[in-house]
């Protein structure tokens, strides 16, 4: 596959999909019990991803729970991977505006020039807005924490730079503030959200992609 | 109104795991990242201009001296060293004493303060290095990509200390030149897998301190500059790769609207001294075409295109590169060795 045609499949999927690291229409819970949904997105890098999601009520509150795997796209490389459990509830609501929070645990791997890396971390993320049944629209705040990280050191970096790297878990690796808009509408039972919005290092530090865009499209059934 | 109470339960559960397992930090020296001079006493060290340096010679003091400049800004000496090995029989410390060092911020040079990583302050350390090894005598300079463009800015402010240089595969001398090449030195396509890689690393290990910045450079190193047809498979060998140096070095030469504009050869004009440039022919950005014209900016300069090499022709092709250089050195000096 040529350069410009990655590039260009790239784009094309950024724009018809994309991710929304569950922030559905949570007016629609009580609507359609399950969906499936597809995202697409630069989040950080380009990532496409598939997913199921389940509303279930708890003590009469319905939360949704959501669960999606995803690659990176560039070359649809499966050892750059993220998958992601998670629960959206809304925690409180005033006629239609709604504070909503998510939770969720997030497995990542990643396979580079230098290491090999499994991650676990977990996002929390509050979004306030309007929500109709047909359409959302709000403000999100939340941050993703790298908890932990295995790191195992590539041949080619011990060989060429330093063979005594240390290889094992790494205690707080990082961490990345997300801030933004999310927004959705719906035809019929099918729904697509959308999330915009900036990236920073847990300590506010620039990251190498600045912001985050990324689409999702889901079939309530 | 709805209040829920169930949102600090899920995280508790996350960091359970690891915690029993044998932990480290990503900061510690030496982990993800070779520890430098401030933390490693046994590298060979000097204190100079309020800052440790890691610095190395070779060869007889006695002899004339050649101070080698690393490329980066950022990176380091270690694949310089190759040009002090012998090759053909021949040994640049045979007739010079080198001197390797690694620049303010930079490889196993200590970390410093953003304020302290200007072109000035290199500048100046470079004259103290010049000072400290060549004392009354002026001395060879060879420089390869930024350090074939620190060579210029030091010949530009200090003409009279340097007896000869070697530019190898110099990066713009300009910021009008820097402007017109800049877009070809890295492939910034959105499906380049380098990119991918670089980005999406910043999940795992943030670059909020010193070791975790230089590690997420080290991602830039392969396949991320394709016109500059570097051997990948036998990369220049490298320590580390001072991010912030790279990041300050580089933003000094801007203006606030990010535009290059440094001036390197403002002076050159008065330095009428032979200065020798080679050329990679395989490398495209920073190769023969761009120094056939840089070139031009000193009144007496000489181009040699090294066959089957790119950017890295100092490393993949030393002994053709030191043929030229030693050939160089021993016009410079009359013959005499």
């Amino acid at each position: 596959m040529s350069r410009t045609t990655m590039t260009l499949g790239v784009l094309l999927s950024v724009v018809v999909a994309a991710d929304g690291a569950a922030q559905w229409n949570v007016a629609r819970f009580g609507t359609e019990r399950s969906r499936v949904y597809t995202i697409v997105g630069m989040d950080p890098s380009a990532v496409t991803a598939v997913g199921y999601g389940r509303v279930v009520q708890v003590s009469g509150h319905d939360f949704q729970v959501t669960g999606d795997a995803g690659v990176v796209a560039a070359g649809m490389d499966a050892r750059d991977f993220r998958a992601r459990v998670g629960t959206q509830t809304s925690l409180v609501q005033w006629r239609s505006i709604h504070l909503t929070g998510s939770a969720t645990f997030i497995t990542r791997g990643t396979d580079n020039s230098i290491y090999r890396g499994l991650n676990f971390g977990a996002d929390l993320t509050g979004t306030l807005g309007v929500y109709h049944p047909r359409w959302f629209a709000g403000g999100e705040f939340g941050f993703d924490k790298a908890i932990v990280t295995h790191v195992t050191h590539s041949d080619w970096y011990r060989e060429n730079f330093y063979p005594d790297a240390k290889d094992g878990w790494y205690l707080d690796t990082g961490g990345t503030y997300h801030y933004g808009l999310a927004g959705g509408f719906a035809v019929g039972r099918t729904e697509l959200v959308g999330r915009v919005g900036l990236l920073r290092t847990e300590r506010f530090n620039a990251l190498t992609t600045p912001g985050y865009v990324s689409l999702g499209v889901g079939l309530g059934f | 109104m709805r209040h829920m109470r169930w949102l600090p339960l899920p995280l508790s559960l996350v960091g359970l795991g690891p915690t029993a397992c044998d932990v480290m930090s990503p900061s510690s020296p030496g982990n993800l990242v070779p520890a430098t001079v401030a933390e490693d006493a046994s590298l060979p060290a000097i204190e100079m201009n309020g800052a440790r340096f890691h610095v190395e010679t070779i060869g007889n003091p006695a002899n004339p001296v050649i101070v080698f400049l690393h490329g980066g800004p950022g990176g380091d000496y270690r694949s310089m060293l190759r040009m002090a090995e012998r090759h053909n029989g021949y040994s640049l410390a045979d007739n010079y004493f080198l001197v390797y060092w690694d620049q303010r911020g930079s490889g196993l040079s200590a970390r410093v303060n953003s304020n302290e990583l200007t072109i000035e302050t290199y500048v100046n350390d470079l004259n103290t290095i010049m000072n400290r090894y060549s004392a009354g005598k002026p001395a060879f300079l060879i420089g390869i990509s930024w350090g074939g463009m620190f060579a210029t800015r030091y010949i530009n402010d200090y003409p009279r200390r340097v007896a000869g240089a070697v530019l190898i595969e110099p990066g713009p001398l300009d910021g009008a030149t820097m402007e017109e090449v800049k877009d070809d030195m890295f492939d910034l396509s959105l499906g380049a897998e380098w990119l991918n890689d670089v980005v999406w690393n910043g999940q795992f290990l943030s670059p909020d301190d010193h070791a975790r910045m230089d590690y997420e450079r080290l991602l830039g190193l392969k396949n991320s500059q394709p016109r500059f047809h570097v051997d990948n498979r036998n990369p220049e060998a490298a320590w580390r790769q001072g991010a912030a140096a790279n990041k300050y070095i580089m933003e000094d030469g801007q203006n606030s609207s990010g535009k290059f504009t440094y001036d390197f050869t403002t002076n050159l004009s008065t330095y009428t001294t032979p200065v020798l440039f080679i050329a990679g022919a395989l490398s495209e950005v920073l190769g023969a075409s761009l120094q056939r014209k840089q070139v031009l900016r000193y009144p007496s300069a000489s181009l040699q295109v090294v066959d089957g090499a790119g950017h890295d022709v100092a490393w993949v092709k030393t002994a053709a590169v030191l043929t030229h250089i030693r050939s160089y050195l021993d016009a410079r000096l009359g013959g005499a060795r």
